[in-house]
């Protein structure tokens, strides 16, 4: 059982105070926040206030729901009505959306008490939280080193105790590959599953929210909690999403595991090692494992680095100093632009507008954008095959374990390459997560990446269950 | 910032080895449908609450500088 599913049962039943656990995370936010920086925003006063009023509806007979008491951490990029929301970004510094998410809603509606919002790569461009405009968050495992990105700042809240549980949003692998860097579960659900709804827009037709847990039952609760359809998101699938519950104690017996014999290569050797294990541990525990050929995934990352960049290029153009955000005011109105997207966007979101309408412009579309939307069906083509021979694939999270700082910022490139195993999931629309398997170079975590077809997350969760039980 | 486009340009040529004759353009994960809701009025944002957030509000409106330049 994880501990969020425990601290729950212990905040409904009334043997927990709400405010009891709320205060023993906001102590370890005190003790260790400097050092980390994994939030943007702490919001102690509103967490203390909310758990008091989960423990009053608990004190009068009520049931506050699922998730009663549980601390949990926000993304900053996801809408939180009056309250700052900065992607952190120069351009929304001091925003405050009129607006919650629909996540946000339905964590509230589940009982959860969000501690604080938290850091990342400027709009979620990025895979070390090195982009943020309010500096970087370290890993609280080891503080010379990167969390991973985009979602940095959820993966360390998580990993250093400030909240069981947080959500990040998944683009390119901005949930898996910070959650593998940090030793903790990160699941990127089905597109569709989870509401978009007030989460800021990257990449629209690849973004989507989902958890970080420390346990899988707690990313499995955090899940349940979330998904479902939501009318505020024309994306969203209407089908019921899947219960998670049964899956967790399910075991693995013949379970067909793939092995893709053509995957790029580009992992290091303590990270190959600890996926061989991670097969044998769960061939050990009565699945099979199948090859299988995944041809089109070598070229995800061109597919996505050019589709991504596109679909940004468009969303951030709302980004003009008129109606919210930064304004740098100058004599006139395309100046006025100007001068506001150069003072508030960053570099490396820079770097991506121009990419994406560079790959959008009349002469080039065929030959990128085009091109790219082709590679990316050849991706899920090529996906469907495998999955007619397997149920699950597995798939190193990131190439290496957590890296220094600095040791990626020179090569824009060398950063792009932190996400070849996570990509071609975002670009096919289906769920994967990354599920802690043992410690590689210097004694750091290494993420085993659980692939599964749209809306697979039972089989996906059934099978990350096991590695978690095989991993400790 | 220009040479690293112009590296990044070059790696992307990757995908030029591909024979993408007759290959579907894949834009959505599902297939997109018009997704429409009932023709009912439904709470939108508080005006004054999103006025409030942008650089220079006046009144019910954005004001922005001159649109054509002050020698246009």
């Amino acid at each position: 059982m994880g501990r969020a599913v425990e601290l729950a049962a212990g905040v409904r039943s009334g043997e927990v105070r709400a405010a009891d656990v709320v205060e023993g995370y906001l102590s370890a936010i005190d003790a260790r926040e400097a050092e980390v920086h994994a939030f943007n925003l702490v919001l102690a006063d509103a967490a203390r206030e909310r758990a008091a009023a989960i423990d009053a509806v608990v004190a009068s007979g009520g049931d506050p729901g699922p998730l009663a008491g549980v601390p949990v951490a926000l993304k900053d990029n996801l809408c939180t009505r009056g309250v700052p929301t900065t992607c952190s970004s120069k351009i929304l510094d001091g925003w405050r959306p009129p607006y919650d998410a629909t996540v946000v809603e339905r964590l509230a509606a589940a009982g959860a008490v969000v501690v604080g919002k938290t850091n990342l790569d400027e709009f979620a461009m990025g895979s070390s939280t090195e982009n943020s405009a309010f500096g970087p968050t370290r890993n609280p495992l080891d503080v010379s080193r990167v969390p991973g990105g985009s979602s940095g700042g959820s993966a360390a809240a998580v990993a250093a105790g400030f909240a069981e549980v947080s959500l990040g949003s998944d683009t390119g692998g901005s949930i898996r590959q910070p959650a593998a860097l940090c030793g903790v579960i990160g699941v990127k659900p089905t597109y569709g599953a989870v509401s978009r709804h007030g989460l800021v827009a990257f990449a629209s037709s690849l973004d989507q929210i989902g958890p970080f847990a420390n346990d899988v039952a707690d990313a499995a609760l955090l899940l349940e909690s979330i998904a479902g359809h939501d009318p505020g998101d024309s994306t969203s699938i209407p089908e019921v999403f899947p219960s998670l519950g049964a899956s967790l104690r399910a075991g693995v017996e013949g379970v067909r595991i793939g092995r893709i014999s053509d995957l790029p290569a580009g992992a290091d050797a303590d990270v190959e090692a600890r996926l061989e294990a991670a097969f044998e541990a769960l061939a050990a525990a009565g699945a099979e494992i199948v090859d299988v050929e995944v041809p089109a995934f070598t070229y995800g990352l061109t597919a996505y680095y050019l589709i991504a960049p596109a679909e940004a290029s468009s969303n951030l153009a709302r980004y003009d100093g008129v109606r919210f955000g930064l304004r740098v005011d100058a004599a006139d109105t395309n100046a006025m632009y100007t001068a506001t997207r150069s003072a508030g966007f960053g570099d490396e979101v820079q770097r991506r507008i121009m990419l994406g309408t560079y790959a959008l412009s009349a002469g080039y579309y065929d030959a990128y954008y085009g091109k790219a939307l082709k590679v990316r069906r050849l991706i899920a083509d090529d996906f469907a095959r495998a999955y007619e021979r397997c149920d699950v694939m597995l798939t190193p999270a990131s190439p290496s374990v957590a890296f220094p700082f600095g040791s990626k910022t020179a090569d824009p490139f060398a950063m792009y390459l932190c996400d070849t195993y996570t990509i071609p999931s975002n670009l096919a629309g289906h769920p994967a997560m990354s599920v802690p398997f043992g410690s590689g170079a210097d004694d750091l975590p290494v993420g085993v990446q659980v692939l599964a077809p749209a809306l697979g997350e039972p089989v996906m969760f059934q099978v990350a269950a096991e590695l978690e039980r095989r991993a400790s | 910032m220009t040479s690293q486009l112009d590296d990044m340009l070059g790696h992307f040529a990757d995908i030029d080895a591909l024979d993408l004759d007759g290959v579907e353009p894949m834009t959505q994960p599902y297939p997109l449908v018009n997704v429409l809701r009932d023709d009912t009025v439904a709470p939108g944002l508080d005006r004054d609450e999103v006025l409030a957030a942008a650089p220079d509000p006046d009144s019910d409106r954005f004001r922005v500088p001159p649109i054509l330049g002050l020698d246009g």
